[in-house]
């Protein structure tokens, strides 16, 4: 990594004409991906990253240069690339870099950079047997790996100097079942903040079996119906229509800009009385956590929503400052090719009393999401559209035949009123979250729960 | 910095180390981005980038690994694990490099001009665009984003079969994304324009058009579920395209994952229907005189008059079908293996004016927006989509009341097979790559609401 003096000798380069803050994010990242299709492994890959990234911040402006040549020369050039745009101000001086250890509650056992390639073939094999020997309608799996080790280190002009490694370990398998008429997919995706210990908890011939099955079941589905109807959503990746349709809402930067339906709204009853919110980096070993984001602030819990009412924001440094508060750790970068900004870590809402049986069986007729995959959400309004991959038909309060194609379209912040049941049954899962052209692993998360009304869009065609 | 590294060195140390086959794909890349927030400058980036991809072929296997450190021993570790990787890797006769052409075409890609423009003047067209969209209407809440773009890439290829050609372009874009507001109701717009040098950016008419796109969807309701003509403007017809050429590539076909798999030769779309994608299209946004294998790029009719004529290659899914490359392999930089990808892809244009097609439709939906179509609404391997849409009714040929919250579904073939109107104004979308359509009416769709 790199030394204190030349951090210092970095950070002075970049304050040289006034600005007010100057911060260096060094990062050093080895990747691996595997890729098997038609059973066979197509794609293996292995990446090195190397770089550092300088940001200056003069009020409301923020300058950022990065570069991927750390010598001396190119991060002092680079220093001063971010440095140029600031006014001049009073002499601002560096405080003395005080390094900070934090150690890491995330335990990983198994480093993945020590598994042999092989090992790592077998579990794709494994989990493509397992998928295919569903049923024979199973036309073609996909399965992939992913593995990272990623090194950081952020220091300030406030003396702040601390380091953080992030290990995660992902698979993704993608089964495509056909008839010969229609074709389905079914897809999951286990991946936390581990090492090659993932497998024990997420066992390769499991994950490739339900996610064959899931293929299977939306084969042998219906088309879904179209009308507004009381939606149970499972618990798990159901927790993707808090966070896009409500959770980037909560984004300090789209707070100030007034770019949210929640600005200025702390204290109003937001949701629901059942629905409390949180973002919690310190979730352990979960997909979207860490020792301290990535601006060096360690990871916290921050309830954004208390039994209904709106009680706090997710801040980064920047935006905490023109508050005049702490950050709440949610500063965050895809690498150091990008600024840090406002981001959600692990979003989930935190489970409630009802057992998940029960929330079905209060429903006359309606729909069972049991799985989602993506979605878009209209930023300033909520306004938002999910895919349902695997849905059900809820009848006479049980879960009946499935249907396929089903959209959920609706409002966040009104769909937030209208929980009006929430599962004990509290599970994250991992996702990609996008903003700003930044893509960065997040968790999503929730229990089983009930939306009273809710848009469902469907390929059936009415009769008649 | 390429003369740092010495890459036909590469090429021998790997054949020294038992490959096969080498390829080095060696990208140089600087970008600057503005942004700007009532007034003032938010955010400036500049950035200088660097890599290089190695790709190994031992046994028929291939392996892959990049670094963004140059220094001797990285690189050598970087070669030392793609050849690691190409050993567990699957053996596959088809995964070779393309045989090597000596003449690419000469383009020119490369602005001097751009690369002249002074920051201020940068800076002074976003304050422009800004101005233009808050001005246009007192409804217009706030420019929540707006922003400039620049980015320039050298690009060189080297290959153990003797290619050894670069190139290098440049380009620009402003954008921004405004928030309109009438009582309790919100609706936001977004306006984009791009080109090859500052001159041709347009930061009035794009701010108004960002403005207007907003104030006219004010007040959006639901309208009852039926099935209508809707009439498709370029800035969401290309979407549809983008959906179409996942589809359309031959990767997608031989894996099984197509609509169009086994219907070469068939009537897949109205007669009226051309779909063409072109590497050397002067206007478009991904031109380059060769691909990402140092294939020659080219223009391809994949749909003519309504009829599948091909799909799109790159090498290996050209060896596996006994076809040529496409010259269609894309990577997104250095970090990436090769696969088959579209380049300029569009509708071709009519021979109706935009205001034709609208004027055709005695009662239908004019689409301004879709959301879900690129995230999972929509699905290559059957065809079915399903998506949200906000937009204007149409009555008598002209727009009235906004309509949003509702849901447009269908399936692709059908889709194509309705298009019974096509317009002249051929226009790319540069938000989500580059595809393009004309303004084009469908005959009858789906569309569920209240």
């Amino acid at each position: 990594m790199l030394s204190k003096e030349r951090i210092d000798k970095v950070l002075t380069a970049a304050l040289n004409k006034g600005g007010e803050f100057a911060e260096l994010f060094f990062e050093k990242k080895q990747s691996n991906q595997l890729s098997m299709e038609s059973s066979r492994l197509e794609k293996v890959k292995t990446g090195y990253d190397l770089g550092v990234g300088i940001r200056v911040i003069n009020g409301e402006q923020v300058s950022y240069a990065y570069t991927d040549d750390i010598t001396l020369d190119s991060l002092l050039e680079t220093a001063k690339a971010a440095g140029t745009a600031s006014k001049y101000n009073e002499d601002i001086t560096i405080n003395n870099l005080q390094r900070k250890n934090i150690d890491s509650d995330h335990q990983i056992k198994i480093r993945p950079e020590t598994v042999e390639k092989i090992k790592k073939k077998e579990i794709l094999e494994t989990a493509n047997n397992s998928a295919r020997n569903v049923d024979q309608r199973i036309q073609q799996v996909m399965v992939s790996y992913i593995d990272y080790y990623q090194q950081v280190l952020i220091a300030n002009s406030t003396g702040l100097l601390v380091e953080d490694e992030r290990v995660r370990t992902r698979m993704m398998v993608n089964a495509i079942a056909s008839d010969g008429e229609i074709i389905q997919t079914g897809r999951e995706t286990p991946g936390k903040h581990v090492g090659f210990e993932l497998f024990d908890e997420y066992p390769p011939e499991e994950v490739g079996k339900k996610a064959g099955e899931k293929a299977i079941t939306m084969l042998e589905a219906r088309p879904a119906p179209s009308r507004r109807m009381p939606v149970v959503v499972n618990h798990g990746f159901g927790g993707v229509l808090f966070h896009e349709a409500c959770g980037h809402g909560l984004e300090a930067d789209a707070i100030q800009k007034g770019s949210s339906v929640y600005t200025d709204r702390i204290g109003e009853k937001v949701a629901n009385k059942k629905v409390t919110a949180i973002d919690d980096a310190t979730v352990l070993n979960e997909w979207g956590s860490f020792v301290v984001d990535d601006e060096g602030y360690p990871a916290e819990e921050t309830v954004l929503i208390k039994d209904g009412e709106l009680t706090d924001y997710m801040y980064d440094y920047k935006t905490a400052k023109k508050e005049d508060r702490e950050s709440t750790g949610n500063g965050r970068r895809q690498s150091y090719q990008s600024q840090p900004i406002p981001r959600m870590t692990n979003t989930f809402i935190a489970p409630g009393e009802s057992k998940p049986e029960d929330i079905v069986s209060s429903v006359d007729r309606g729909l069972y999401a049991k799985s989602l995959s993506g979605g878009q959400v209209e930023p300033a309004t909520g306004d938002f559209t999910f895919t349902v991959a695997e849905g059900y038909l809820i009848e006479d309060g049980e879960i009946s035949e499935p249907v396929r194609n089903a959209t959920l379209v609706g409002n966040g912040p009104e769909s937030l009123h209208r929980i009006t049941m929430v599962g004990d049954d509290l599970e994250h899962a991992p996702g990609m979250c996008g903003k700003e052209g930044q893509s960065i692993p997040a968790a999503v998360g929730q229990p089983t729960l009930l939306i009273e009304e809710l848009t469902v869009g469907g390929t059936e065609r009415e009769e008649g | 910095m390429t003369e740092k590294l010495d890459l036909k060195q590469i090429i021998a140390q790997g054949e020294e180390l038992g490959v096969d086959d080498i390829e080095l794909f060696h990208e140089e890349s600087s970008e600057n981005n503005i942004k700007i927030y009532e007034g003032e400058v938010e955010s400036l980036k500049s950035a200088n980038a660097k890599g290089i991809g190695i790709r190994v072929f031992i046994d028929d296997k291939m392996g892959f690994a990049y670094t963004s450190n140059f220094e001797e021993e990285e690189i050598e570790k970087t070669l030392k694990e793609a050849i690691a990787n190409a050993e567990v890797a699957s053996a596959d006769e088809y995964r070779t490099l393309p045989e090597a052409v000596a003449e690419v075409e000469e383009l020119d890609l490369y602005s001097e001009d751009l690369a002249a423009v002074k920051l201020e003047d940068k800076i002074q067209l976003v304050l422009d665009l800004e101005k233009a969209a808050l001005e246009y209407d007192e409804r217009i809440a706030s420019v929540d984003t707006v922003g400039y773009g620049d980015s320039e890439v050298e690009i060189r290829i080297v290959n153990s079969k003797g290619f050894d050609k670069s190139y290098r372009k440049n380009q620009c874009y402003a954008y921004s994304y405004v928030i309109a507001r009438e009582g309790e109701d919100t609706e936001t717009g977004m306006a984009i324009t791009y080109g090859d040098s500052v001159a041709e950016l347009t930061p009035q008419k794009t701010g108004e058009e960002a403005a207007e796109n907003a104030v006219n969807l004010l007040g959006g309701q639901p309208v009852d579920s039926q099935e209508v003509p809707v009439v498709f403007p370029p800035k969401v017809g290309s979407m549809f395209m983008y959906v179409l050429s996942q589809a359309l590539t031959a990767e997608a076909v031989q894996k099984g994952k197509s609509v169009f798999a086994q219907k070469v030769g068939e009537r897949v779309a109205a007669k009226e229907v051309n779909i063409i994608d072109n590497g050397l299209l002067e206007e478009g946004l991904a031109t380059s005189p060769f691909d990402s294998e140092g294939v020659p790029s080219t223009e391809t009719e994949i749909i003519k008059e309504g009829e599948l004529q091909t799909f799109l290659y790159d090498t290996y899914t050209a060896n596996k079908a006994e076809m040529e490359s496409t010259g269609n392999a894309s990577r997104g930089s250095y970090r990436g293996i090769p696969s088959v990808a579209p380049s300029n892809f569009y509708l071709g244009a009519g021979d109706k004016s935009a205001e034709e097609v609208l004027a055709s439709v005695d009662k239908g939906f004019y689409v301004m927006k879709v959301s879900g179509l690129v995230t999972g609404g929509a699905n290559p391997i059957s065809g079915d989509f399903s998506v949200g849409a906000t937009g204007r009714w149409i009555e008598n040929g002209e727009l009235t009341k906004p309509v949003r919250e509702i849901t447009i579904a269908g399936n692709l073939i059908d889709f194509l097979q309705d298009i019974d109107l096509i317009g002249n104004n051929l226009k790319f979308n540069p938000m989500i790559g580059s595809y393009a359509t004309p303004t084009f009416r469908v005959k009858s769709l789906a569309i569920s609401g209240s």
